[in-house]
């Protein structure tokens, strides 16, 4: 027996949580500055941030963490989503029944289809909110531009993979937002219609036929959008998350205020103390959300019973409100007008200085304000108009389509989003202001018309104050 | 930084999550259906113990019946899991055997449950297993025992459910023959088209049936019953007509949940029919098609659901003037503009054997001095030269002589057999008529008391679909239902015949009309009628004499194709007078080749 052998097996045996912790981050315990800075440097995944935290970083009240719960709130659709694929099959005749097993017969499975069902549809509020926050603190400014496009290619992308998740139960929910949605990408015939060109030129209907694999939703569909879902859509996320994350260090850290205290803190344990932080709360929020509501199921799809109303996602349905007045205008041209004002902001607004402060001060504050009211004010009339009067073609039948794609609620409040944010610019002379106009309308349009779409829209997108007051089928 | 802030949210959050992951792994690991099953195997012991027998457990898994071949997956026997335990014969629901020996030819192994008792088996919890209520999204619910029968006839003929116990949809299915259902509504290819169809309705969504007038539970059972009861409570505004006693709705329904769209594998069916499949008679098949809107035919009666009368088609005075053309032509085409429907094999899809079986049980009363008519064509004859104007002229014997029996309208039915006959010659140039018929009196005159004789011919302008023989039907200038009628009347020929002969003028109009009180001169008058009667020895002879082809509005005849026409006599010293006459159905008139 070689007794040396023995000791040394003994001795690695007793060091084995020193030697494999070690191994792990590369460096000795993280206690002094020169390893905490190595614990950083030299872990994968640690390294994409910083050594060191500005503290401007970690005030709670400066971020509210909201990227962060976004990203959390990712990776628990991206477990889960990967639990439920075990399961469910996505063809037809099958889709419907692995989710029901999934429902009931799959230990946690419940639970699961919740929890990603949530935490996505979260994905969209929180994003959102964190979108509000970089706006209000001025973080798009240079250097910071192109990661403000690729915030704006993330949400895009957030809401197609709630869209391609909500079609794959392949219940009635699923399918009759598919018909509505594949309606909304068919929307610019409207435009190729009125102008009498769509037998030539029919690319809402190419469009349409692209996605549905086909002319109505069925197998080709189910298939097409589980591939975007599962496949195409996660890896383009993943892929711009990566670009988001890398730039945010290349552009020097989270913004802060200009001549602010270049205080920074090491981000071992600091910065990773409010992470964990951050991830407990997202990670009991999504928890008790879950535990709590359960993930709609209705009856199977079903060709022959269409939904009244058949309504898109809730996420869509501002756009679904615009597209009742205009195909074209609210399913083309006004998204699209948003999508490029939100991604022209920081290019169009070139004023530095103001970064890291709220609001940029008092007066964006007040712009802020103003633009909300005034926003919701002329929104809430337009709608209240529409609602009880009507438009061109209640009033005149024959009227030229061509005509209401021109003239609309849609495009009448896309106008005066343009024209009040102008105004601004003019009066305050200052293009953060203008910004600061644009953006809180774009938010306010974003709410109210989710909010009309979602509540007050029921049978044949007639206006009712309460679902209760539907008609009974 | 924020070190507390952030240590104590790490805490407060992770308490949470520990706290809400024991709840939902507590919630996983006690499904509703593990406290049934340990209760039945409690239940079991006690049992087998007091029956000296020993109690073979079945774990605590879950449980699955998987059916590939009914494309189903039931976990039912989870709590129902003394179904085929005969210990559990008088335990109470759920554990209790399932009654009667229906799982002895059923293995519960083969058959599951739901495809009996519909329900959703995939489910694991009762609300939700038992599909009851509109917030579980479940199509199907389970069906109540009342209407349980319905499922034993996805598989089995009607013969054998009669005769085994399965008697109330079989009942069900000879009320709905007998009702009259398929004049109404399709089922199988064959039935009208008034009513909705009825192929696979006993699995139609329970979004298919409006609940807006629905009492108590909201499900297709309750639609149906409550419908059966009173349509017009449910579907305001519905034609439907019910005739049903307390207890058939509930047996009528039962058989409208057994037609199912989904079509069982041949291994689970067991259809042995006991002969060849007959074609039902003449009775039945009125039954099944006719009897709800013709009820027994011996009386018109007006329909407060159609707003209209319905004619009574086993009226012996109507059989008389009604013949088997003319009926079968009206079952075979319908009526354009009434309810009636088209039954031919391309329409409601009844054979032309069975229209002919319909159409001998409908005359078996017909009065036996109907005679030759009853084939219901006229052959004109084809001569050359020309045809006299003068009813006594020698040439009219070279026509055959046919006998139209009438049918006398608003008044009193007469003991005497009324007809006229009726003899046709055509040549190149023209076609005519000689219509004779018995008149004791010669009635010349019209004045406020005195009524005149009269004879009508009547043609559908349009003649692929005849209208109605009482004077057509329609609207405005809609000329489907248009008829062209050429009236001669006594009073005209009598001062025509004082007055002498003037060149251009008849004794007859030329008429057009859709419907009573529509009678107008034709407008276009470019071809007119002819004609000349005369009354000698009791008896009127009239002829009508038009070129042959006429023009827009009037009769089209062409040589070898059937043209309907039907003829009216008026007699004035009956105080006849518009619609108070004598009428035939309508008849064919072929200028023979």
């Amino acid at each position: 027996m070689n007794r040396s052998g023995m000791d040394k097996f003994k001795e690695n045996l007793k060091n084995i949580r020193a030697s494999f912790a070690a191994s792990l981050l590369r460096t000795k315990r993280p206690i002094s500055g020169r390893s905490r800075a190595a614990v950083m440097l030299n872990n994968f995944f640690l390294h994409i941030q910083g050594v060191r935290t500005n503290i401007n970083t970690l005030r709670p009240s400066y971020t509210f963490g909201l990227g962060l719960v976004s990203l959390f709130l990712l990776f628990f659709t991206t477990i889960s989503g990967i639990l439920l694929m075990i399961y469910y099959s996505p063809s037809t005749g099958e889709a419907y029944n692995t989710v029901k097993d999934i429902t009931y017969v799959v230990f946690a499975g419940s639970l699961m289809r919740n929890v990603h069902k949530w935490a996505g549809e979260g994905m969209i509020i929180f994003v959102m909110l964190h979108m509000a926050r970089v706006f209000y603190t001025g973080s798009y400014s240079r250097p910071r531009e192109f990661n403000w496009l690729v915030g704006i290619m993330l949400l895009i992308l957030t809401f197609v993979l709630n869209l391609s998740g909500y079609m794959l139960p392949w219940d009635q929910l699923s399918y009759w937002a598919l018909v509505i949605v594949s309606n909304i990408i068919q929307s610019s015939k409207e435009l190729t219609d009125a102008l009498g060109i769509t037998p030539y030129f029919d690319i809402g209907g190419m469009a349409k036929e692209f996605f549905l694999g086909g002319t109505v939703p069925g197998k080709a569909t189910l298939i097409r959008v589980y591939f975007l879902h599962i496949m195409l859509l996660p890896i383009l996320l993943f892929i711009f998350l990566g670009v988001h994350f890398w730039r945010i260090r290349k552009d020097g850290g989270l913004s802060r205020p200009a001549g602010s205290a270049e205080k920074s803190v090491f981000s071992w344990p600091d910065l990773l103390r409010a992470e964990t932080a951050v991830f407990m709360l997202c990670l009991a929020g999504v928890l008790v959300y879950s535990f709590y509501v359960d993930a709609p199921l209705r009856e199977m799809a079903n060709p022959l019973i269409p939904e009244n109303p058949a309504k898109a996602p809730w996420y869509f349905l501002g756009l679904q409100e615009m597209v009742s007045y205009s195909a074209f205008m609210g399913g083309i041209v006004a998204p699209g007008l948003a999508i490029l004002g939100l991604a022209l902001i920081p290019y169009l607004d070139r004023e530095d200085g103001h970064a890291g402060i709220w609001f940029s001060g008092r007066q964006g504050k007040i712009t802020a304000l103003q633009s909300m009211f005034a926003g919701a004010a002329v929104l809430a009339g337009l709608l209240a108009f529409v609602i009880r009067f009507g438009w061109f073609r209640n009033w005149w039948p024959d009227v030229p389509q061509i005509l209401i794609i021109m003239v609309n609620p849609a495009g009448i409040w896309v106008a005066f989003v343009a024209l009040w944010s102008l105004r601004v610019i003019k009066k305050t002379g200052s293009t953060r202001m203008g910004a600061i106009a644009l953006f809180t309308m774009f938010l306010v349009g974003y709410v109210m018309l989710t909010y009309v779409g979602t509540e007050l829209r029921g049978p044949n997108w007639e206006f009712y104050w309460l679902k209760s007051q539907w008609p009974m089928h | 930084m924020y070190r507390k802030f952030y240590l104590t949210l790490t805490l407060i959050s992770a308490l949470v999550v520990l706290a809400f992951a024991l709840l939902a792994a507590y919630r996983e690991a006690t499904p509703e259906w593990k406290t049934y099953r340990s209760e039945y195997r409690k239940l079991f012991i006690e049992k087998a113990e007091a029956a000296g027998k020993e109690a073979v457990l079945p774990d605590m898994d879950i449980q699955q019946i998987y059916l590939p071949e009914l494309q189903r997956v039931d976990r039912c026997t989870n709590c129902h899991a003394g179904v085929d335990n005969p210990l559990m014969a008088d335990a109470e629901i759920p554990y209790r055997q399932h009654s009667g020996d229906y799982l002895q030819n059923h293995p519960v192994e083969r058959f599951g449950c739901t495809v009996c008792h519909q329900g959703q088996g995939r489910a694991t919890n009762k609300k939700e297993a038992h599909g009851e209520g509109r917030d579980t999204h479940w199509d199907y619910p389970i069906i109540p025992l009342k209407y349980i029968q319905s499922s034993c006839a996805v598989c089995h003929d009607l013969d054998m459910l009669e005769r085994s116990g399965a008697d109330k949809v079989a009942e069900g299915a000879r009320l709905f023959r007998q009702k009259g259902c398929k004049g109404c509504h399709k089922l199988n290819g064959v039935g009208g088209v008034l009513g909705k169809y009825l192929d696979g309705v006993g699995s139609q969504p329970i979004a298919y049936f409006p609940m807006k007038y629905i009492k108590g539970e909201k499900t297709v059972y309750s639609w149906l019953r409550q419908h059966f009861e009173d349509p017009r409570s449910i579907v305001p505004g519905s034609l439907m007509k019910v005739n049903l006693t307390a207890g058939e709705a509930d047996l009528l329904t039962t058989y409208m949940l057994s037609l199912r769209s989904e079509e069982m594998p041949a291994r689970y069916r067991r259809i042995r029919h006991a002969g060849a499949e007959e074609t039902p008679d003449g009775e039945s098949l009125y039954r099944m098609y006719c009897i709800a809107c013709h009820t027994t035919g011996k009386k018109s009666v007006y329909d407060s659901i159609f707003k209209r009368t319905i004619p009574a088609i086993m009226d012996p005075a109507f059989l008389r003037t009604a013949n088997d053309l003319f009926l079968k032509r009206v079952i075979k085409e319908g009526r354009t503009g009434t309810p009636m429907t088209a039954w031919k094999a391309g329409g409601a899809g009844l054979t032309d054997e069975e229209i002919n079986r319909i159409i001998s049980y409908i005359t078996r009363d017909r009065p036996a001095s109907a005679g030759q008519a009853a084939r219901g064509i006229i052959t004109a004859k084809r001569i050359t030269g020309d045809i006299p104007l003068q009813p006594a002229d020698a040439l009219w014997r070279r026509a055959q002589e046919f006998t139209v029996p009438l049918m006398l309208v608003g008044q009193a039915p007469d003991p005497m057999d009324r007809l006229v006959r009726v003899r046709a010659l055509y040549n190149d140039r023209d076609i005519a008529f000689l219509v004779e018929w018995e008149d004791e009196t010669r009635d010349v005159s019209l004045g406020v008391n005195t009524f005149r004789d009269g004879v009508a011919l009547q043609f559908p302008v349009q003649n692929t679909v005849e209208p109605s023989f009482r004077m057509g039907q329609g609207k405005g200038r809609d000329s489907r239902g248009m008829v062209n009628i050429w009236f001669w009347k006594a009073d005209v020929q009598e001062s025509l015949d004082r007055g002498g002969r003037k060149a251009g003028l008849s004794p007859v109009e030329n008429l057009t009309a859709t419907g009573f009180g529509t009678l107008k001169l034709k407008e276009d008058a470019s071809v007119p009628v002819y004609g000349r009667g005369q009354w000698l020895n009791g008896r009127w002879r009239v002829v009508f004499r038009r070129a042959f082809s006429g023009h827009e509005g009037d009769a089209v005849f062409t040589a070898g194709v059937l043209t309907p026409v039907s003829f009216a006599v008026w007699d004035g010293a009956e105080e006849n007078v518009d619609g108070k006459k004598a009428v035939s159905a309508w008849y064919y008139i072929v200028p023979g080749r």
